[in-house]
């Protein structure tokens, strides 16, 4: 069954029952010179009816008058017809007929009608044609309306279902069977012009071809040829299609007889722009293909390449869709987990951290603050600080940081003292108050966090403490404390360096020690060593010695003890040096060793007159020179006598300056103490035929008696040894507001100015020989001067030489 | 001083402010042995003494006053920088100076005071070689 393929091929069923009229009409008809037309005869009503039924005329000439009944039944029957299209029927009727006939048979649907009598080859002709053209135009009209609805249905299609395959799969399914074929494929090209049919309609018994890869060397030589440029193959028989041998044997496999083939061409893609075909084929008969049949193929042919777009655009969109919802998800999961993280961290964080809204109600509070201050949490919420109980002046300082935070818009940060429950204790905390915002960027909540600062408090308590102590030590030890950073500037100097150096802290801090503080001749040493002690810490000079220069210029021997500092890396950021001003120390070591030496000096004279006397004595050679014996005994007599002289006097002296002797002071009168150092020294006076004069006035005075009677009595015996004979000797004391002065004159021969202050230095006689005419020891006027000290006297000479001297002291009534 | 003039007896310059030190040197060395002693009672009296005395040796105490017996061998360097008169010192102070301060000095050697009288005269020999 097949329906008309051609507009010309028109077929047209003559019913009637005169055999010579229907050879008439056939005859007439076949006259025309435009239209060619098939027929088909019958004589009876029933015959007519079948030949209908079996062959779809066209055009039916239908007789009125038939042998088995009226041709309008025949009309009629037709009419019923729901599955054979009706057709177009001229009723011939005799000359008789009436008006009524011919309305009862246009209402059964006849085109037009005949009189019988007036038929002629023209008007017959003429009849048929005009029917025969609007059965054309009126076939072509469905047609294009069928096709209409196929290309609807399919963009429906297209826009119902993104899936190209069953966007495909429809279009073959609606090619062929619109275009009542036995086969309609999509075939696709490969990249290398290799193909592939993707889908397939197909009516049986026919085999199916889907997904068989086919091809053809002549679409991967030019590149799909003219189908690039949207030529359309038609093929009504590919025998005579001047295909090449191999082509038909290719088209054989199927077979294929009739082809009628469009191009897929995708407009998006200039440079290869053939996507596939469209094809649809007769397997086993020719066929002519329609115009029409190929604007089908062609439109369809665009819908499916906007159906690949389409496609390709949804598949690119359901990737980044695809991509977009993996983002999605994994941005969920993510922020989900870093939820659960925040939320773990507030929960578990050591920290106290509350949300407050703008009425300062706690709407969150962690769970720390139970641990911290003995209440739930659950007691928290929905109140303020305030209605808690909290401290009055923690709360006050909240509600202006509070208040400051929402005019502002700034974080605040200030600290608290918490009292811990049942008085244990403060907690101090730094507390922050940070602004939360809504998308509108109005300050909804505020994030409230206090980090317990007690412990870093109470360390800072101990460090200031410590701190303090090590400044106080600093400021007020007796010690110098100076400290260098690497270059040897100074950067530290305590108090008593900037004392008994006389500097002023500025000028010490930022200068260079060695250049301005060590003397020159030092400077050389003293910088070697500091930078060998930085660069090699094991050869660092713990201990050092080295002078320093006062502001005045004194130099002063300082013994170092120093320290590197180092910072937490362990590397060297400078000196701490502990200095101990050993000038005096030194000097009075001098003394000492010289003292020692000279008095073991002093004691040896004396020792080898002894030892020489006895020695010789002893060996006999003496033995026969009894005069010369006997002046040996006597000079090892006198020499022992000045050795005891010399040992008293050493160890007076030294108890008296080393302070081990206290005064044994008592009310003693002037006048009586000076009586009797005269009558001491008479005898010795009368020796030397010299007057002892004394004026002293009789006057209380708290002293050692017998210290100041040893004085008076040395002074005395020095006087009367310096003084000539028959010369006189004066004791004289004098009352002044806050002391006595006692003064001892003589005549003798005097002391050279050079001599005046050091005569009362130990052994440092004016003239060294005195000691053994004179019989001193050297270390009378030391004595003395050490007892005048000690109570807080004066002791000087005033002498002219030749004329004689005068040794003066005071003794202060007030005890220091 | 006994030894008659012109024999080969030794001569000691003995240099020392102390009297009775003098004397005692003089009994030790005229009982131990025959050399021939002058005394100088200062270091300018020893400098002049030594042109006229001629010594073979020179005993000299160092705690003197005025010039003390580095400064005589200080001067004494200016006429004879190579001290060809062989110097022992005679010293109580060898607590205060060390032994090597006289040899640098250029001494021959030290005799501490206060001396074993019967061994002066062999310790002198000793330190100047002339035994």
């Amino acid at each position: 069954m097949r329906f008309n393929l051609s507009d010309s091929d028109i077929t047209i069923l003559i019913v009637d029952d005169s055999t010579e009229d229907r050879a008439t009409y056939i005859r007439y008809l076949q006259s025309e010179q435009v239209h060619s037309y098939n027929f088909l005869e019958a004589g009876t009503l029933e015959d007519g009816l079948n030949l209908w039924r079996s062959q779809h005329p066209d055009i039916v000439l239908v007789d009125y008058f038939l042998p088995d009944g009226e041709g309008l039944e025949l009309l009629a029957e037709m009419g019923k017809s729901e599955i054979i299209p009706k057709l177009a029927a001229i009723i011939l009727t005799g000359s008789q007929i009436n008006e009524q006939i011919i309305v009862q048979s246009m209402r059964l649907g006849a085109a037009d009608y005949l009189n019988k009598g007036d038929i002629s080859a023209i008007s017959l002709c003429n009849r048929v044609r005009q029917i025969r053209d609007r059965l054309i135009v009126n076939r072509q009209l469905q047609r294009s309306l069928q096709q209409e609805l196929v290309v609807n249905r399919i963009s429906l299609k297209i826009r119902q279902y993104i899936d190209l395959e069953e966007i495909s799969n429809a279009i073959v399914q609606e090619i062929r069977v619109f275009l009542n074929a036995d086969r309609s494929v999509i075939y696709k090209f490969n990249p290398d012009m290799s193909g592939m049919v993707v889908s397939e309609s197909i009516l049986p018994p026919w085999e199916s071809c889907l997904h068989r890869q086919l091809s053809d060397e002549y679409f991967p030589e030019n590149m799909g040829g003219e189908y690039r440029h949207g030529r359309v193959f038609v093929a009504p028989d590919v025998y005579l299609a001047n295909l090449s041998e191999c082509h038909l044997q290719m088209l054989e496999q199927f077979p294929t007889r009739a082809s009628l083939i469009v191009p897929i061409l995708r407009s998006n893609d200039q440079a290869n722009p053939l996507w596939g075909l469209l094809c649809t084929y007769q397997c086993f008969e020719p066929r002519l293909w329609d115009k029409s049949d190929i604007r089908l193929l062609q439109q369809l042919s665009v819908q499916f390449a906007i159906a690949l777009q389409q496609a390709e655009l949804y598949h690119d969109l359901q990737i980044s869709n695809a991509e977009l919802e993996n983002r999605v998800a994994d941005r969920t999961a993510e922020l989900f987990k870093r939820q659960q993280e925040f939320i773990a961290l507030v929960e578990n964080s050591p920290n106290i951290t509350m949300r407050l809204d703008r009425q300062m109600r706690h709407i969150y509070v962690n769970r720390v603050v139970e641990r911290k201050s003995g209440t739930p949490v659950e007691a928290f919420l929905g109140k303020t600080g305030r209605e808690m109980g909290f401290p009055e002046k923690n709360v006050t300082m909240l509600e202006s940081a509070a208040q400051e935070l929402l005019e502002t818009g700034k974080e605040q940060r200030f600290e608290i003292e918490q009292p811990l429950p049942q008085g244990k204790g403060v907690t101090y905390y730094q507390t922050h108050l940070i602004p939360e915002y809504a998308p509108d960027g109005e300050i909804v909540t505020m994030l409230l966090v206090f980090y317990d600062i007690t412990q870093n408090r109470l360390n800072e308590i101990a460090i200031t403490e410590a701190n303090r102590r090590w400044q106080s030590l600093l400021d007020n030890v007796r010690l110098i404390v100076v400290g260098l950073n690497p270059d040897g500037i100074v950067e530290y100097a305590n108090p008593f360096f900037l004392d008994s150096a006389g500097y002023k802290l500025e000028e010490v801090i930022g200068k260079d020690w060695l250049t301005c503080f060590i003397p020159q001749i030092e400077q050389e040493k003293v910088r070697r060593d500091f930078a060998d002690s930085l660069l090699n810490p094991d050869r660092f000079h713990k201990h050092y010695q080295n002078s320093i220069v006062t502001k005045t210029g004194e130099e002063k021997i300082i013994a170092w003890n120093n320290t590197i500092l180092r910072n937490q890396d362990g590397e060297i950021v400078g000196t701490m040096s502990i200095g101990e001003d050993i000038t005096e120390k030194l000097k009075v070591d001098r003394i000492k060793s010289e003292f020692i030496s000279i008095a073991s000096h002093e004691l040896r004279t004396p020792l080898a007159s002894i030892r020489g006397a006895l020695g010789l004595l002893a060996s006999g050679v003496l033995d026969n020179k009894p005069e010369i014996a006997k002046n040996m005994l006597n000079i090892a007599s006198s020499d022992t006598e000045r050795l005891v002289r010399l040992v008293n006097d050493i160890l007076d002296l030294e108890r008296l300056e080393s302070n081990s002797v206290t005064l044994n002071r008592q009310w003693t009168d002037v006048a009586d103490l000076c009586q009797q150092a005269m009558n001491t020294m008479q005898a010795l006076a009368a020796e030397s035929q010299i007057d002892i004069q004394c004026n002293a006035r009789s006057q209380q005075i708290f002293v050692d008696r017998d210290r100041l009677l040893q004085t008076l009595v040395n002074l005395l015996s020095n006087a009367i040894k310096f003084s000539p004979s028959h010369s006189e000797v004066k004791i004289t004391t004098e009352s002044l507001s806050n002391k006595v002065v006692f003064r001892v004159c003589d005549r003798g021969r005097g002391i050279p100015e050079s001599n005046l202050e050091s005569i009362f230095e130990r052994f440092n006689q004016v003239d060294a020989s005195d000691s053994r005419q004179k019989g001193g020891t050297g270390l009378g006027l030391a004595i003395c001067r050490s007892i005048v000290q000690q109570h807080g006297g004066k002791i000087w000479v005033e002498s002219v030489l030749t004329k004689g001297s005068t040794v003066s002291f005071t003794i202060p009534y007030r005890i220091t | 001083m006994t030894q008659p003039i012109g024999s080969t007896t030794k001569t000691i310059l003995l240099i020392d402010d102390d009297e009775i030190s003098r004397w005692l040197v003089d009994l030790c060395l005229e009982a131990f042995v025959d050399w021939r002693l002058k005394v100088a009672i200062s270091g300018e009296d020893g400098l002049t003494s030594i042109a006229t005395t001629k010594p073979d040796a020179i005993l000299l105490d160092i705690m003197m006053p005025k010039m003390d017996g580095f400064m005589f061998i200080e001067k004494l360097k200016i006429d004879d920088p190579l001290l060809h008169i062989p110097i022992v010192a005679l010293t109580a102070s060898t607590s205060r100076f060390s032994h090597q301060t006289f040899m640098d000095l250029g001494c021959q050697g030290v005799i501490s005071k206060p001396f074993n009288t019967n061994t002066l005269g062999s310790k002198i020999s000793k330190i100047l070689g002339w035994q």
